[in-house]
C-alpha cells in the first residue's frame, strides 16, 4: 500500500494540509478548526506578548498532535526576521520556520532579496527554513539553491480569497525546484485547495479561509477533503484538455432510422 | 454571618457586590488600583448582535438575555445611585464604505437572520437621512434596533454612590485570596493582614489569572489591550452608535448626549502593556474622521487604554469555582453587557437564587479548560 | 540605577539586574519565552548569568495567532 505521506524538512507527515491561527474569533474556535483539518502543523507569529503567555494560543493547542512552526510575520528585512527566527527557535525548541519579510501592508507581498539574504543566512544558522515568496519559479529555484526546506508560493495576497491567481507561474514553479512546493496564501475555498494539489503542490498552508469561514471546523474539514481530493487526482493522471470531443460510448452498432 | 469580599471595583466586581449587598450581612471591594483597568475606559455598547461571530451562539444567548435587562438596571440605578446612567436606545448602525465591506455586511445580516433579528439594510441615502453627519462615501448599512449604550462612567459612579449608601466600602489596596484546606476562607491584605470572609468573589478582569493562582487554581484570564479615543464635538453630531471597517480598521462611535464621541478601539494581545501609541491614535481618528469627518473639527479629550480580560472561548467565568470563592471575570469586549447576567450568576452562586441556563456555558472550568499541560 | 528598555518601553534597572530576575520582577512566565538584547539572542541557560547594563535594549517575545 503507497502510504502517500510528505517528507518535509526531517519530518514525515500524513497531512498535507498546514494551517495558520491568524483571524480566528477565539483560542477555543481555532483550537476546533485545527482538530477538524487533521492538520499536522499550526503556524503562529512571535510577538511582545508580555508575559500572558499560559492563557495562550500554544496553551490551547498543546495535547493536540501538531508541530507548532512558528513564523516571521512582521519583520520588514532581513536582519528582524533573522533575528525573530532565533527567538522563536528559542521559545518554542524548533529549527522550523516560516520565513516571511515582508515591508508593504498593504499588499503583503513579500520583499524576495531580503528574503534569500534571510534564507541564507538561517539556512547556515542551522534551521530548515520555509520560506513565504511569490509564484517566480526563478526565486524558487535560488531559494532551493541557498539550501531552503521548501518554497511557498503564494496564490494570490495574503487573506484576499482570490484563489490561484497564476496558475500557469504555480505549476512551472514546481517544475522547476526539487524541494517541496507548498502553496501558502490567497486560498479561499476548497476548490482552491484542490487546484493547488493538482498543479503539483506537495502540500498547502491556509489560514484566512478557514479561521474567517462563517464555519470554521465545517470549512476545515472540506479542506482536508479539498487537499487529499486534489492529490489523489494529481496522481491518478488526468485526461488531457481537448479542443474537440471525444465520444465515451462506440461509434458503430447505432439504432438506424 | 455571611461575609462577603468582592476582588475588585470594576464593572464585575461592583455589579456583584450591590448584588450581594441587600442579603447578606456584611460586603467589602478591594481594589489594587493598577493601570489598564477596562471598565473606567469602555466605550459602553451593550449590543449582543453587532459583534456577534460565527460559533459565538451561547455568548450571544447570554448576552442577549442580559441586555433586556439593562432598562430596569438603569432604572434601579438612577434611583439607588442618583445617576443618570445615559441609557439610550437609538441603536447601531454598521456601515461600508468600500466595495470589499459590502460584501461583510451581507455576511452579518445572514448571520443576524439566522439568530431571528434580520436587521434592516439600508441604502447610502437612508443612512445619510438617519444621521447627516455621515460621509458621502458610504455606501449601504444594516441598522440593529435593539443595540442600547451606556454611559460607562455614570454606571460606575452609579453603583459606587448605591454602594456607600448601603454602607459596602470601597477599599484601595491590592489583596489576594488565602486558603484553609480546601476553602477559600479569606483575603490577605498587602500589611499581611488576613480579612476573613465566608465567599471571595474574583472580579479582578485581566489580573484574575495571578490571584487564582494564588489559591491553586487555573481561571484563564489574558489581557487583551484595547485603546480608544474621547472626542467632543460642542453639539451632538451622531444618534445612533456607528460601527464600520475602514481600510481594514474596525472602528466604532458612541455619541453620548453631551456630544462626546467614543470612537474605539485596538484589540492587542500583548500581555500588561498599557502604552498609548501614535499607531492606535492614527489608525482610530484616520477611520472615524473617514465615517463622519467633521470630527476633524472636534476637540480630542482623552486617549484611553485598557485590559480587556480575554479567554479562550471569548466568554466569562461566572460561578463558584472552589468552595468559598466565586468568579466573575473574564468578560473581554462584554462587561457592562453582562453587568445583569453577572450579578445574577453571582447571586445564584452565593445565596441559592435562581440561575439562568444562558450562564451554564460560562461556568468556571468548563470543557475548553480541561486539557493537558495547564498547570 | 539606570534604565533600559524592554519591548519599547523604558524601565529602571538596578546595576546588577540579571535577564533572570528581570523576567521574575516584571511577573513574565519563564516558559515559550524568548529573550535579545541589543538585537542579539539570550540563551535560556544564560539568563542567571547575564547582567544588564546601561542602555540594554531588551525584546522578550512569545508566540501568538498569526499567519
Amino acid at each position: 500500500m503507497d502510504i502517500d505521506e510528505l517528507s518535509l524538512a526531517g519530518r514525515t507527515l500524513r497531512s498535507r494540509l498546514l494551517l495558520g491561527s491568524g483571524g480566528a474569533t477565539s483560542h477555543a474556535a481555532l483550537r476546533e478548526a485545527v482538530i477538524a483539518s487533521g492538520t499536522q502543523v499550526v503556524t503562529v507569529s512571535m510577538r511582545r506578548t508580555g508575559g500572558s503567555v499560559g492563557s495562550g494560543v500554544t496553551d490551547a493547542l498543546a495535547d493536540l498532535p501538531v508541530h507548532v512552526l512558528p513564523n516571521t510575520s512582521g519583520c520588514r528585512t532581513a536582519r528582524e526576521a533573522v533575528l525573530v527566527a532565533e527567538l522563536a527557535r528559542e521559545a518554542l525548541s524548533t529549527d522550523w520556520v516560516k520565513l516571511e519579510v515582508v515591508p508593504d501592508e498593504r499588499t503583503l507581498l513579500p520583499d524576495v532579496v531580503e528574503l534569500l539574504n534571510a534564507a541564507t543566512t538561517l539556512v547556515n544558522k542551522g534551521f530548515h527554513v520555509l520560506p513565504y515568496t511569490g509564484d517566480d519559479p526563478v526565486v524558487a529555484r535560488r531559494l532551493e539553491d541557498v539550501g531552503c526546506a521548501a518554497v511557498m508560493p503564494l496564490g494570490a495576497p495574503i487573506g484576499s480569497g482570490l484563489g490561484i491567481r497564476n496558475p500557469h507561474a504555480v505549476a512551472l514553479l514546481r517544475e522547476a525546484v526539487t524541494v517541496p512546493v507548498i502553496l501558502d496564501a490567497g486560498i479561499g475555498t476548497a476548490s482552491d485547495a484542490a487546484l493547488a494539489m493538482e498543479l503539483g503542490c506537495d502540500a498547502v498552508l491556509l489560514a484566512s479561509a478557514v479561521t474567517r469561514a462563517t464555519d470554521p471546523s465545517l470549512m476545515a474539514s472540506a479542506m482536508r477533503a479539498a487537499v487529499q481530493a486534489g492529490r489523489d487526482a494529481a496522481r491518478a493522471g488526468r485526461i488531457p484538455r481537448r479542443h474537440t470531443a471525444r465520444a465515451s460510448s462506440p461509434l458503430a452498432g447505432v439504432i438506424g432510422t | 454571618m455571611t461575609r462577603v469580599v468582592v476582588i475588585g471595583a470594576g464593572i464585575a466586581g461592583l455589579i456583584s457586590a450591590w448584588a450581594l449587598s441587600d442579603d447578606v450581612d456584611s460586603v467589602v471591594v478591594h481594589d489594587a488600583g493598577l493601570t489598564g483597568q477596562a471598565s473606567p475606559v469602555a466605550a459602553g455598547m451593550l449590543a449582543s448582535a453587532a459583534e456577534l461571530a460565527d460559533g459565538e451562539e451561547a455568548l450571544h444567548a447570554l448576552a442577549a438575555r442580559s441586555v433586556r435587562g439593562w432598562p430596569e438596571l438603569a432604572g434601579r440605578l438612577r434611583d439607588a445611585g442618583g445617576v443618570d446612567v445615559g441609557l439610550r436606545d437609538e441603536g447601531t448602525l454598521l456601515l461600508s464604505l468600500h466595495r470589499d465591506d459590502d460584501a461583510e455586511l451581507d455576511r452579518h445580516a445572514r448571520r443576524l437572520a439566522r439568530l431571528g433579528l434580520p436587521p434592516a439594510r439600508l441604502d447610502a441615502r437612508t443612512c445619510r437621512r438617519l444621521e447627516p453627519a455621515l460621509s458621502s462615501a458610504v455606501r449601504a448599512g444594516l441598522r440593529l434596533e435593539d443595540d442600547l449604550s451606556v454611559d460607562t462612567t455614570a454606571v460606575l459612579a452609579a453603583l459606587r454612590g448605591a454602594l456607600r449608601r448601603r454602607g459596602v466600602e470601597i477599599r484601595s489596596g491590592a489583596v489576594e485570596p488565602v486558603r484553609t484546606g480546601e476553602r477559600v476562607t479569606g483575603v490577605r491584605l498587602s500589611s499581611g493582614d488576613v480579612h476573613p470572609a465566608n465567599v471571595v468573589v474574583l472580579a479582578a478582569g485581566a489580573h484574575s489569572r495571578p490571584l487564582a493562582a494564588r489559591v491553586g487554581l487555573e481561571v484563564g484570564v489574558r489581557p487583551v489591550k484595547g485603546e480608544l479615543l474621547r472626542l467632543r464635538t460642542h453639539t451632538p453630531v451622531l444618534t445612533c452608535t456607528l460601527r464600520a471597517q475602514v481600510d481594514g480598521v474596525p472602528v466604532y462611535l458612541v455619541p453620548r448626549r453631551n456630544g462626546e464621541v467614543v470612537v474605539g478601539a485596538t484589540s492587542d494581545d500583548c500581555g500588561f502593556d498599557t502604552r498609548r501609541t501614535p499607531r492606535a491614535a492614527l489608525d482610530l481618528l484616520l477611520a472615524a474622521t473617514a465615517v463622519v469627518p467633521e470630527l476633524r473639527d472636534a476637540e480630542l479629550v482623552s486617549h484611553d487604554v485598557g485590559l480587556r480580560p480575554g479567554t479562550a472561548d471569548n466568554g466569562p467565568y461566572l460561578g463558584e469555582a472552589a468552595p468559598g470563592l466565586v468568579v466573575a471575570t473574564g468578560h473581554y469586549r462584554h462587561g457592562y453587557l453582562l453587568a445583569p447576567a453577572t450579578a445574577v450568576a453571582v447571586r445564584h452562586a452565593v445565596l441559592g437564587t435562581a440561575a439562568w441556563p444562558e450562564a451554564v456555558p460560562f461556568r468556571p472550568h468548563r470543557p475548553v479548560d480541561q486539557k493537558v499541560g495547564l498547570p | 540605577m539606570s534604565t533600559i528598555t524592554v519591548n519599547g518601553r523604558a524601565r529602571p534597572a538596578r546595576p546588577d539586574l540579571t535577564v533572570a530576575e528581570l523576567l521574575r520582577e516584571d511577573g513574565t512566565e519563564r516558559t515559550g519565552v524568548a529573550v535579545a538584547i541589543d538585537g542579539a539572542l539570550v540563551h535560556r541557560e544564560q539568563w542567571a548569568t547575564t547582567v544588564l547594563r546601561t542602555d540594554a535594549v531588551v525584546e522578550v517575545l512569545s508566540p501568538m495567532q498569526g499567519g
